[in-house]
C-alpha cells in the first residue's frame, strides 16, 4: 500500500520474500547490467528463479536497440530469454501505432535505427523526406520542408542523430496535417553512454516537439502502463502475485505500483537509499533490496 | 528597406547575450554556442572565445549510440539561440558543460518557441534549443531577450530616454508588450503580426497593451 513504510530486504528474507511471487518484472538498465557489464551475481539470480519454476520478464524503457539487439545482450550474458519475455517501448510504440493508424500508415520518426527496425516490421512506412537528410547544412535560416500529408504520427525517442531539420519537419507535421499526433517511447531525460556520461535521451527529443506543436506526447513506455498490459496479454500473469523489479522510482517504481503489482527497488542503479526513503505516493517502492545479485547469494 | 538607422538604436539579443557574458564572465571567457552564426559572431567580437569540439563538429554519424565528448573545463557558460544547425552532439555538449563543469550556466538569447521563415511556416525557434538544455541540465537559463528586461536597459544606459514618455510597440503580447509593462513603459499593439484582435481583448495583466492600433503604418496615413 503506498502509505505503509518500504520493506528494506537483507540477505536472511530473501529465500522467503521470493515464494510470495510467480511471476517477476526487472527493469534491465542498473538492475540486470550497467551498461554492458552483468551487476554481479545477476545472471545466477535470474538462473535461480527460472530454477524454482518462476516466470521471468524484462521491461525496458530503452528504444535505442531492436528487440534482437537486447536478446543477444541477455544471451552473451549468460542469461536465459524468449522473445515473447522481453517487452521495451521501441515494440511497444510500434504495436500502438499498428493497431491506432491500421497496417502500413505512415509515420515520421524522430529516434534511432532500432525504434525505426521495430516500426517497418509491422509494417509501419517511414517517411525520409530529402530535405530532412540530404539538405546541405545552412547558415541562412531553417531549412524549409514540405510534409507528406498522409503521415499519421510523428514518432520520438532518443535520437544520436537529432538536428533541426528533424525537429523542423515533425514541427509542421504536428502543427498542419489535421489529427497528427505526437507519440514518444519514453521521456528519460538522460542516457547512460558507454564512457559514463550522461547525454540527452528521449526527453530531449520528446520537450522541442511539445514545446512547438502545443501537444502533449502520448508515452508508451514505464511508468505508461501499456507495456505492462502487453506482457499480460501475451504472457499471463497473476498481478497479485507479481513483482516489478527497478532502479529508479519514477519509472520503474511508479509502474508497478500504477499497474497493480508490487515493487522492490534496487541500489545498483540511478537511485540512492535516501531518495528512496524519501519517496512518496505511487513512488514508493513495497520493498527494496541492495541487488538483484542478492537473490543468488542468498540461494547458495 | 529605405528605414533610416545609427547602429545605436537597434538592441538584439544577440547583442545583448554578447555585452552580458563579457560583463559576467570577463574578457577573452570561454562559451560554448548552441545558436546561429549571428550570435557567434556577437559574441566574438566582445571577445568572447566559442569552443569548437571535433567531438561535436567533425564526428561522423553514428547510429551505435551518442557521441562522446570530453568538455573543455574552462567553459563558463553554454549559450542558447535559435540554431538551424541544432544537433544531438551540440545538446550532449551543451549537457555535459552544465553538468560536470562547476559554475556553468545556461544563457539564452531568448525562448520564442516558433520562428517564421521565408516559406510561411513556423519552425523551431530558440525555444527549442533552449528546452532541452533546460531538461537535461536542471538549469533554468537567464534570459537575455523580450520579456525580459535586458535590452531596455541597454538601451536607457547608450541612448538615454524618459520611460514616462515612451512606448513600446509590438505584436507579440507575452514579449513585447510584457516587456514594455514591466519595464516602466506604455505599450501599444498592433495587428500585422502573430495576435489577433480577441487574443488581445483577452489579455490581462502585464500582458495587457496600453494602447492597440492595426498597424505601424497607420501613422503615415494620419500624417
Amino acid at each position: 500500500a503506498e502509505s505503509t513504510p518500504t520493506v528494506w530486504l537483507g540477505q536472511e528474507d530473501l529465500l522467503s520474500w521470493i515464494d510470495r511471487y510467480d511471476t517477476f518484472l526487472f527493469d534491465c538498465d542498473g538492475v540486470v547490467w550497467l551498461d554492458n557489464t552483468p551487476v554481479p551475481n545477476a545472471p545466477e539470480a535470474l538462473a535461480f528463479l527460472r530454477k524454482k519454476g518462476k516466470q521471468v520478464m524484462f521491461v525496458s524503457n530503452n528504444a535505442t536497440k531492436h528487440r534482437s539487439e537486447f536478446l543477444s545482450k541477455f544471451r552473451n550474458m549468460g542469461i536465459q530469454i524468449d522473445e515473447g519475455e522481453l517487452a521495451t517501448s521501441a515494440f511497444g510504440a510500434a504495436k500502438y501505432i499498428a493497431k491506432e493508424f491500421g497496417p502500413g500508415c505512415k509515420v515520421f520518426v524522430c529516434g534511432s535505427k532500432g525504434l525505426e527496425r521495430e516500426l517497418e516490421e509491422v509494417g509501419v512506412q517511414i517517411v525520409r523526406p530529402d530535405s530532412v537528410f540530404q539538405a546541405l547544412p545552412s547558415t541562412a535560416g531553417p531549412p524549409l520542408h514540405k510534409v507528406d500529408p498522409e503521415i499519421k504520427a510523428v514518432v520520438a525517442g532518443a535520437d544520436w542523430e537529432l538536428s533541426h531539420r528533424k525537429l523542423g519537419y515533425g514541427t509542421l507535421c504536428l502543427n498542419t496535417i489535421p489529427g497528427c499526433r505526437l507519440i514518444a517511447t519514453n521521456t528519460d531525460v538522460l542516457f547512460p553512454a558507454a564512457d559514463g556520461n550522461f547525454y540527452p535521451g528521449a526527453g530531449a527529443t520528446v520537450a522541442p516537439l511539445e514545446l512547438c506543436s502545443g501537444q502533449k506526447a502520448t508515452v508508451i513506455g514505464k511508468p505508461g502502463p501499456m507495456l505492462l498490459d502487453i506482457l499480460v496479454a501475451t504472457q499471463g500473469m497473476d498481478k497479485s502475485r507479481t513483482v516489478m523489479v527497478g532502479d529508479r522510482l519514477d519509472t520503474d517504481i511508479q509502474f508497478g505500483n500504477e499497474g497493480g503489482v508490487q515493487t522492490a527497488l534496487v541500489l545498483t542503479g540511478v537511485t540512492h537509499r535516501d531518495q528512496a526513503e524519501a519517496a512518496a505516493g505511487p513512488l514508493r517502492p513495497t520493498f527494496a533490496l541492495p541487488s538483484l545479485g542478492d537473490i543468488a547469494l542468498a540461494a547458495r | 528597406m529605405g528605414i533610416q538607422i545609427d547602429e545605436g538604436e537597434l538592441a538584439t539579443s544577440a547583442f545583448g547575450a554578447a555585452k552580458y557574458i563579457a560583463k559576467e564572465f570577463g574578457p577573452g571567457c570561454k562559451v560554448f554556442v548552441c545558436g546561429s552564426k549571428g550570435l557567434e559572431r556577437e559574441l566574438e567580437e566582445v571577445g568572447v572565445q566559442i569552443v569548437r569540439p571535433d567531438s561535436v563538429f567533425q564526428a561522423l554519424p553514428s547510429t551505435a549510440g551518442p557521441p562522446l565528448h570530453k568538455v573543455d573545463p574552462e567553459i563558463k557558460a553554454v549559450v542558447a539561440g535559435a540554431d538551424w544547425e541544432l544537433s544531438h552532439r551540440k545538446l550532449g555538449y551543451g549537457t555535459l558543460c552544465l553538468n560536470t563543469i562547476p559554475g556553468c550556466r545556461l544563457i539564452a538569447t531568448n525562448t520564442d518557441v516558433l520562428f517564421p521563415a521565408a516559406d510561411g511556416n513556423f519552425y523551431p525557434g530558440a525555444g527549442a534549443t533552449v528546452a532541452p538544455l533546460e531538461l537535461c541540465s536542471g538549469q533554468k537559463a537567464t534570459v537575455i531577450g523580450k520579456p525580459g528586461p535586458m535590452l531596455l536597459d541597454i538601451l536607457v544606459a547608450t541612448q538615454g530616454m524618459d520611460k514616462s514618455r515612451t512606448v513600446m510597440v509590438g505584436d507579440r503580447l507575452d514579449t513585447d508588450i510584457q516587456f514594455g509593462n514591466e519595464g516602466g513603459v506604455q505599450t501599444a499593439l498592433v495587428l500585422t503580426g502573430v495576435t489577433h484582435r480577441d487574443q488581445a481583448e483577452a489579455a490581462a495583466g502585464p500582458l495587457r497593451p496600453t494602447f492597440a492600433l492595426p498597424s505601424l503604418g497607420d501613422i503615415a496615413l494620419a500624417a
